[in-house]
């Protein structure tokens, strides 16, 4: 017994002692522990040995936070990163991801106590929102105006505000495409060259596709998800998205977007459409493992289903989302992507700057190997890139990059600089109309009103971007 | 205290000096129960108080990170109560409450009963219903939107057994409550259920003897014996079950955004989505404040209903 | 005879309903013995058809997976015995010494217990990144260490413990603090057992406060790398399913070496 308690104490008094210790020494380790490069890969340990001796002067150091995303995505940070940190002696950029979960918790902190990333990337529609809080630098001071003019207009639409420029876009994407199944249109009778162009031809075909176990089409669900996938159609059927010009007041209650509303619950009421999407939006998944014969997507799906599932490619069919009437030279989709930008209160914007123009404005080869890895799924902001890509024979074989390009991207609308919040009450009007069965136009003057307060209270009107 | 020893003159030297011993051992006593305290108060101070302290100050300002803040006094806590939106997740917050509550109470109560009932199998029933107790949120979030899968979850293959046709768990203005409430009845029923088992097992067998000799029935002994003898208890799992309920967060997170149409955006998930979206921190912490006293006040009125019923008999 | 049938139905009932709750866990782990395929295929089975070990040799030969449960379970039992210690050190001033400002010291602890966890998450990170500890394995540990609950907890029970046992020490000329390390603690198996399990669960589940405070891979939280996880293999349920098990196994392994007298304890917080 007495020995027992002695045991006891001891094993008490030590780890207490000992997580004193671990938590003071932690603190010194991560000093000297962070001058190390943070590649793992074992190409690096060469140059790295090399480096420790020969180089004692200390680099600068530039945090950069990046959100989880594919598997490709993250391995062209890492290698282009370790690039960077290996091309010159003065700057060591850190890489960290962080799940997509916790990245608000977590920039949030790390803004409040002044210790944000130099670095962070963000949707290319949210850079807007940012800069008007301030909570992003311009970068015009930092940056060679020459960079700025390889800028395609979409990249510029995104990235100028007000006068200057917030941010490096890295890729432009398509929000909403039809991919389908060949051999499920096949097996129902369908030509598996002739995917639908119209509403009416999507509901008939899907009610042919829709079998025991399989649904005809995946389609957004839940407001989150209506929100941002319909801004093309949105504009399709309106010529505008949720705001007047000046952001004074929404403009949605319209006879176009009651159009809009009514084609979704048909999608729904004829039940061809699962009312809970399977596996979220535009995902890989249902369409690779045939759960759906068909799926309204994203082109970045394309990329995941050549990674993932290459040997299911030449089944998958894609198009542009149907229209209304069949005429896709009207805006389907949206064309949204990341940026990097740089913390307002980042100690270091020129170098910040300098990484980002190594990165994006000095050599098309870095981004197009991103693009290569996402097997082509995705757009360049960057003319000279864009036009790297031209050239590139493997990029010409990938077969769905020609019909968005020809077919979606011409066409495709920005997405909004407005706040998420006008977006999302928009999403909510669909889910009246689908959930509650409330009268289309109805519900839409009720998002009408509910944005009208939100404008009110955040003071929005005439704070849109010139 | 200290001085108690000089103020008597009368009492004897020899008193005195037992009296004078006793101090010092007192005084050292005193030292020793500061230095045993110390620990537990210093780190409480630096890790809550502190925080505490400066969140209301926070709550008093526009406070932007990245401009200059401005001290609006009372504002934030203005905007919080004229918020249609938070009145709206006080409602979702005592609906979720509505629905997790009375179902584990239930449950828990036929489960204990039934387990106190059993033979060497109990042991196995009180180890089964607790194990989820100890599963993270973020773990039973996954489990969940596994089972809700629309196609080949769980769910929907048990709905389709009775003929129901597949159901858009939390994307249905009609399920998506109960969606977040199974994960946490499942999650907290089992702790609850130990704890009233706990306290049948304290129940006098002589209590029921005598209900038996006087023939009384199995809802009488219920109602008459058991019920009435368990309201310590009751009050306890009340207090703490719904105050925990009404600050639900990471289940509607995980699972249904707050969504559809904002039923689930309980009181914390509301405060939380303004926290990460607004540059102005004021409002979220103010409003985080405000659900502290209605939280407290919750408690005080569970405590006096069921008190004053005690009362009465 | 009607009492062996009652008695039937009785115990088949408990049974069943012990597995229904232990079925969402068991689908977890056999799902993770399933192929991508297969595991959200129709018609619903529990077990796979094939069992594939895929999933579980993945997560195993993540060394990062392996690290953050290696690091968690090391912060979590430091976190434990911290937490006993200082704990049940303050529960026994509280509850057998007299000393001057006792009741005020008394009530400014208890009230902490109600301070709601939401309202100081972010003035906790500006103390802590202000104190220098994030990126530490100090930042997830001592900031829960003292725990106003825990501390009323074990005062409940040292109240309960008869004044003859201490006197007895004293007159042998053991001061407090010796007394407490050698007499009270000896004691304490019973609420010592609930509290440090309890503070190793509640480490070991811990997500949001790690996220916030690590961003240095190498002291992931088990939880963190989790949601990490999720992001990056949004639908790959079966390896979400075999990396969520190998997470929640920690925490239940111990509870089933422990659950004798964790049910006791439970009986004891109830009822106080």
């Amino acid at each position: 017994m007495k020995i027992r308690t002695n045991k006891m104490k001891l094993l008490l008094l030590t780890t207490f002692a000992a997580s004193m210790l671990v938590a003071g020494c932690g603190n010194q380790n991560k000093e000297t522990a962070s001058s190390e490069s943070p590649s793992d890969s074992g190409q690096a340990t060469s140059s790295q040995s090399a480096s420790e001796s020969t180089a004692p002067v200390e680099k600068q150091k530039l945090i950069l936070w990046h959100t989880v995303t594919e598997k490709y995505d993250q391995e062209w940070w890492k290698k282009w990163v370790d690039e960077y940190n290996k091309s010159q002696d003065n700057i060591q950029v850190e890489l960290t991801f962080i799940p997509g979960d916790a990245w608000d918790q977590k920039l949030k902190a790390a803004q409040a106590t002044g210790t944000a990333p130099d670095i962070y990337n963000k949707p290319l529609s949210g850079v807007a929102q940012e800069a008007l809080k301030g909570t992003i630098m311009p970068l015009d001071d930092y940056v060679n105006p020459d960079v700025w003019n390889d800028l395609t207009e979409n990249g510029k639409k995104y990235m100028f505000l007000n006068g200057k420029y917030y941010g490096f876009p890295r890729y432009i994407e398509p929000s909403a495409l039809l991919l389908y199944r060949k051999d499920k249109f096949a097996e129902a009778g369908l030509d598996p060259e002739k995917p639908p162009t119209t509403w009416d031809e999507l509901i008939e075909y899907g009610k042919k596709l829709t079998n025991k176990g399989v649904f005809g089409i995946n389609m957004p669900t839940g407001e989150g998800d209506m929100s941002w996938t319909t801004w093309g159609m949105q504009s399709q059927l309106n010529g505008h998205l949720a705001l007047a010009d000046d952001w004074s007041k929404a403009t949605i209650a319209t006879d176009g977007n009651v159009e809009l509303l009514n084609f979704f619950k048909r999608v729904f009421d004829e039940k061809i459409a699962p009312k809970q999407a399977i596996d979220g939006y535009a995902n890989d998944k249902p369409i690779a493992q045939g759960k759906v014969a068909m799926e309204m997507a994203g082109s970045w799906t394309l990329g995941a289903l050549a990674n993932e599932f290459p040997d299911q490619m030449d089944k998958i069919g894609v198009s542009f989302f149907p229209t209304k009437d069949g005429d896709y030279k009207k805006p389907t989709a949206s064309l949204g992507g990341w940026a990097l930008v740089v913390d307002a209160k980042s100690q270091h914007p020129k170098e910040s700057a300098e990484f980002l123009q190594w990165m994006f404005a000095r050599d098309p080869k870095v981004l197009a190997d991103y693009y290569q890895r996402g097997k082509y799924s995705k757009f360049s902001p960057w003319k000279s890139v864009e036009d790297y890509l031209i050239q590139d024979p493997e990029a010409a074989k990938a077969p769905y990059r020609k019909i968005i390009a020809e077919q979606v991207v011409p066409y495709a609308v920005n997405e909004p600089l407005y706040p998420w919040d006008v977006s999302v009450a928009f999403g909510q009007a669909f889910n009246r109309v689908l959930l509650n069965n409330m009268d289309p136009m109805k519900s839409l003057q009720q998002s009408e009103k509910q944005i009208n307060d939100f404008i009110a209270k955040n003071q929005l009107a005439g704070k849109n971007f010139k | 205290m200290f001085h108690s020893g000089f103020a008597a003159h009368s009492i004897s030297l020899e008193r005195q000096m037992v009296n004078l011993r006793a101090q010092s051992i007192k005084r050292k006593d005193a030292l020793e129960a500061y230095i045993m305290v110390l620990p537990a108060v210093v780190l409480l101070s630096i890790f809550v108080v502190v925080p505490i302290l400066y969140a209301f100050k926070i709550s008093l300002y526009d406070l932007n990170y990245y401009a200059k803040s401005a001290f609006v006094g009372m504002r934030n806590y203005y905007l919080v109560l004229t918020d249609p939106l938070f009145k709206t997740s006080l409602f979702a917050g005592f609906k979720f409450v509505l629905y997790v509550i009375p179902g584990q109470f239930l449950l828990s109560f036929l489960v204990a009963n039934v387990v106190k009932r059993m033979s060497r199998a109990g042991g196995f029933v009180k180890s089964s219903i607790y194990i989820p107790t100890v599963i993270s949120g973020i773990v039973a979030g996954l489990i969940f939107m596994f089972i809700y899968d629309f196609q080949g979850g769980f769910g929907n293959y048990l709905l389709g057994l009775f003929g129901v046709e597949p159901l858009a768990w939390y994307n249905d203005t009609r399920t998506a409550m109960l969606s977040i409430a199974l994960p946490a009845i499942w999650l907290g029923f089992g702790v609850m259920t130990l704890i009233m088992l706990a306290g049948l097992n304290d129940i006098p067998v002589e209590y029921y003897e005598a209900a038996n000799m006087d023939g009384a029935g199995g809802w009488t002994k219920m109602f008459r014996i058991t019920i009435p003898s368990l309201r310590n208890v009751f009050v306890y799992l009340l207090v703490t079950s719904v105050t925990s309920a009404f600050q639900v967060f990471d289940l509607p997170f995980l699972i249904t955004q707050g969504g559809p149409l904002g039923l689930t955006t309980t009181p914390n998930l509301l405060i939380f989505n303004h926290f990460r979206s607004d540059p102005y921190m004021g409002y979220a912490i103010a409003a985080a404040l405000v659900m502290f006293i209605l939280l407290g006040l919750l408690s005080v009125i569970i405590f006096k209903v069921i008190n004053s019923e005690k009362a009465m008999d | 005879m009607e009492n062996k049938v009652y008695r039937y139905i009785v115990n088949s009932i408990g049974i069943l309903i012990g597995f229904i709750s232990l079925f969402p866990l068991v689908w977890m782990i056999t799902s993770g013995f399933k192929t991508e395929n297969e595991v959200l295929s129709l018609p619903f089975k529990l077990f796979p058809d094939h069992w594939v070990i895929e999933s579980y040799k993945a997560i195993f030969s993540d060394q990062a997976f392996l690290r953050s449960i290696g690091t968690t379970f090391l912060g979590a039992i430091i976190s434990a015995s911290c937490c006993l210690f200082v704990n049940s050190m303050a529960a026994f001033a509280f509850a057998r010494m007299d000393f001057p400002l006792k009741g005020f010291l008394w009530v400014y602890v208890i009230m902490t217990m109600f301070i709601p966890g939401i309202a100081i998450l972010v003035p906790s990170f500006v103390v802590v990144q202000k104190l220098g500890m994030l990126d530490t394995l100090g930042v997830l540990i001592i900031p829960g260490v003292a725990q106003a609950s825990w501390v009323f907890f074990i005062r409940q029970f040292y109240l309960g413990i008869p004044k003859a046992i201490e006197e007895a020490a004293m007159i042998d000329g053991a001061n407090r603090m010796k007394t407490y390390l050698n007499i009270f603690i000896p004691l304490s198996k019973g609420p010592f057992v609930i509290v440090g399990i309890g503070a190793f669960m509640g480490y070991w589940n811990a997500f949001v406060w790690p996220v916030m405070t690590i961003s240095n891979e190498k002291w992931f939280q088990v939880m963190q790398l989790l949601a990490f996880f999720r992001s990056a293999h949004t639908t790959e349920w079966s390896l979400l399913m075999a990396g969520s098990s190998i997470a929640a196994l920690p925490p239940i392994l111990l509870f089933m070496i422990f659950q004798k007298q964790i049910i006791q304890g439970i009986k004891i917080s109830g009822l106080k």
